[in-house]
C-alpha cells in the first residue's frame, strides 16, 4: 500500500495552498490504481472547505468505488467527520445540478 | 457619543460584558463617519471600567485602531484605570493599545501564545492567514494545553472555522483579529474587523428580500454562503452554532446594523447600532464531557452515507 504523510504539514489545514499541496501529494500515488493510506493521525483539525478541496476532489476524479477501495484514512475521529461532511456536501451539490441539468432540459423540451 | 463641556465623549460600558455590546455599539457608531476628520478634543472614557472580558478588551482595541489609523480624532485622550488597564496584559491587547499610543505599530506582529495561571491566550492577526502566517492558529500547543483529543479538536475547528471565515469576507486592510482564551472548563474566541461585513457578502447570493439581521440569521444555517460553485460549504459557521447549542455555550455576532445571539440554545435576532465589519464572541463550556461525546455521536450517525476506509494499525 502506497502511503502519503500529511503530518508533514502540521496540526491544522485550513488554507487553500495547503489543501492543494495535500491534494497533490495523495493523487501523485495514483489512487485509480493503488491502495493509498493517507497518514494525517497529527492534524487536530481541518476546515470544512478543505476537506471538500482535497477528498471531495479526489472523490470526483476516481469516483466512489475506487474511493472507498483505494483511500484509507489514518485520522482521528473529529478529521473523520470533517472529510464526510465535505464529501456528502459534494453529493448534494451534484445532485442539485443534475436535478437543474434536467429542469433545463424540460424547459427546452417544452 | 455625547458631547459636554466642548468635549465628544466615548464611553465604555462599567462592565463590559458580551451582553454590554449593543450597548456599546450605540455609543461608539458614531465613529464610523469620522474618517479622516480629525476631531479635537476627544475622550475615549473607560475611567469608570470595572471589569471587562476577551471580548471587551479586543472592542475598546479596535475602537482605538479605527480612529488612530482613520485618522477620526485630533490627539484624543484615552482615560483608564491603571488597575484596569493592567488586565488588558492578560489578553495580550495591553501591547497594542500602547503601541497606537506610542505609535509603535509594529507591535501589533509579535502578538504570541501566552499561558499563565491554567489560562492560555491565543491572539492572531488574520491579515495574512490564506498565506499561511497564523494558519497553525497555535493548534499544537492547543493540543497540548488539553490532551484529550476530542476537546482540541472542537477548540481548534470552531477557530479555524472563525479564522476561515473572517478571512473569505476580507478586504484589503481590514484588519481582522482573533483571539482565544481558555482553561480546562471553557473556551472564548473574540474576533473583529472592519471589512465588508458578513451580511453585504451574503445579502447578493440570497434570493428574496430579507432585513439585515435575517440574513446574519440565515448566516447559521447549513449550506449558506457567499461564494456558491466553490469548495466554500457554508458549514462553518452552522457547525460553530451547532456546537454552542448542544455544549449550552453562547454566540454572538454583530455586523453592520443587526444581531444574532444564541445563548444556550436559544436564539435571538434584531437591530443594532452600526459596526463597520462583524464582530463574533463565542464561548464554549468544556467540562461536560458527555455533551463533547454526544456532539461526536450525532455526527457520526448524520455523516455516514461514504464509507471510507479507517486504518487501524
Amino acid at each position: 500500500m502506497a502511503e502519503v504523510n500529511l503530518n508533514k504539514y502540521g496540526t491544522v489545514i485550513n488554507t487553500e495552498q495547503l489543501g492543494e499541496q495535500c491534494y497533490n501529494d495523495i493523487m501523485r500515488e495514483n489512487p485509480y490504481e493503488n491502495q493509498v493510506l493517507v497518514r494525517m493521525k497529527n492534524i487536530v483539525s481541518m476546515t470544512t472547505t478543505r476537506a471538500k478541496q482535497i477528498f471531495g476532489r479526489i472523490y470526483k476524479e476516481i469516483g466512489e468505488e475506487k474511493f472507498t477501495k483505494n483511500i484509507v484514512l489514518d485520522c482521528s475521529d473529529g478529521v473523520y467527520i470533517i472529510i464526510e461532511m465535505g464529501l456528502e456536501e459534494l453529493l448534494s451539490d451534484i445532485g442539485n445540478n443534475m436535478n437543474s441539468q434536467k429542469e433545463g432540459e424540460k424547459k427546452n423540451k417544452n | 457619543m455625547r458631547i459636554a463641556n466642548g468635549k465628544t465623549i466615548f464611553k465604555t460600558p462599567d462592565v463590559f460584558t458580551p451582553q454590554m455590546v449593543r450597548h456599546f455599539l450605540k455609543e461608539v457608531s458614531p465613529l464610523f463617519g469620522m474618517e479622516n476628520k480629525a476631531v479635537p478634543d476627544v475622550v475615549f472614557d473607560a475611567y469608570d471600567l470595572e471589569k471587562a472580558g476577551l471580548l471587551g478588551h479586543l472592542l475598546i482595541y479596535k475602537f482605538m485602531e479605527y480612529s488612530f489609523k482613520k485618522h477620526c480624532f485630533l490627539n484624543p485622550t484615552f482615560s483608564i484605570k491603571e488597575g484596569i488597564f493592567n488586565e488588558f496584559k492578560k489578553t495580550g491587547f495591553q501591547k497594542l493599545v500602547l503601541a497606537f499610543v506610542n505609535d509603535k505599530k509594529k507591535e501589533f506582529e509579535k502578538l504570541k501564545y501566552e499561558e499563565e495561571n491554567g489560562i492560555f491566550i491565543a491572539p492572531i492577526n488574520l491579515a495574512n492567514f490564506e498565506q499561511g502566517d497564523g494558519q497553525e492558529l497555535y493548534a499544537p500547543q492547543i493540543r497540548d494545553y488539553y490532551l484529550n483529543l476530542k476537546v482540541a479538536f472542537i477548540v481548534t475547528l470552531c477557530m479555524s472555522e472563525i479564522a476561515a471565515n473572517y478571512s473569505a469576507h476580507a478586504e484589503d486592510d481590514t484588519n481582522s483579529i482573533l483571539v482565544a482564551k481558555g482553561n480546562h472548563d471553557s473556551f472564548e474566541i473574540a474576533c473583529a474587523d472592519n471589512g465588508k461585513g458578513i451580511i453585504r457578502s451574503l445579502r447578493p447570493t440570497l434570493n428574496g428580500r430579507f432585513t439585515a439581521y435575517e440574513i446574519l440569521e440565515k448566516a447559521m444555517q447549513q449550506g449558506v454562503t457567499s461564494k456558491r460553485g466553490t469548495d466554500h460549504m457554508g458549514y462553518g459557521l452552522w457547525l460553530v452554532n451547532e456546537m454552542v447549542t448542544m455544549l449550552k455555550g453562547e454566540l454572538y455576532m454583530f455586523s453592520d446594523k443587526a444581531y444574532y445571539i444564541n445563548r444556550q440554545g436559544g436564539s435571538k435576532k434584531g437591530e443594532s447600532a452600526y459596526w463597520r465589519g462583524t464582530i463574533t464572541y463565542v464561548r464554549l463550556p468544556l467540562s461536560n464531557m458527555q455533551a463533547i461525546d454526544a456532539i461526536y455521536d450525532k455526527f457520526k450517525m448524520r455523516y455516514n452515507r461514504i464509507k471510507i476506509q479507517r486504518y487501524n494499525g
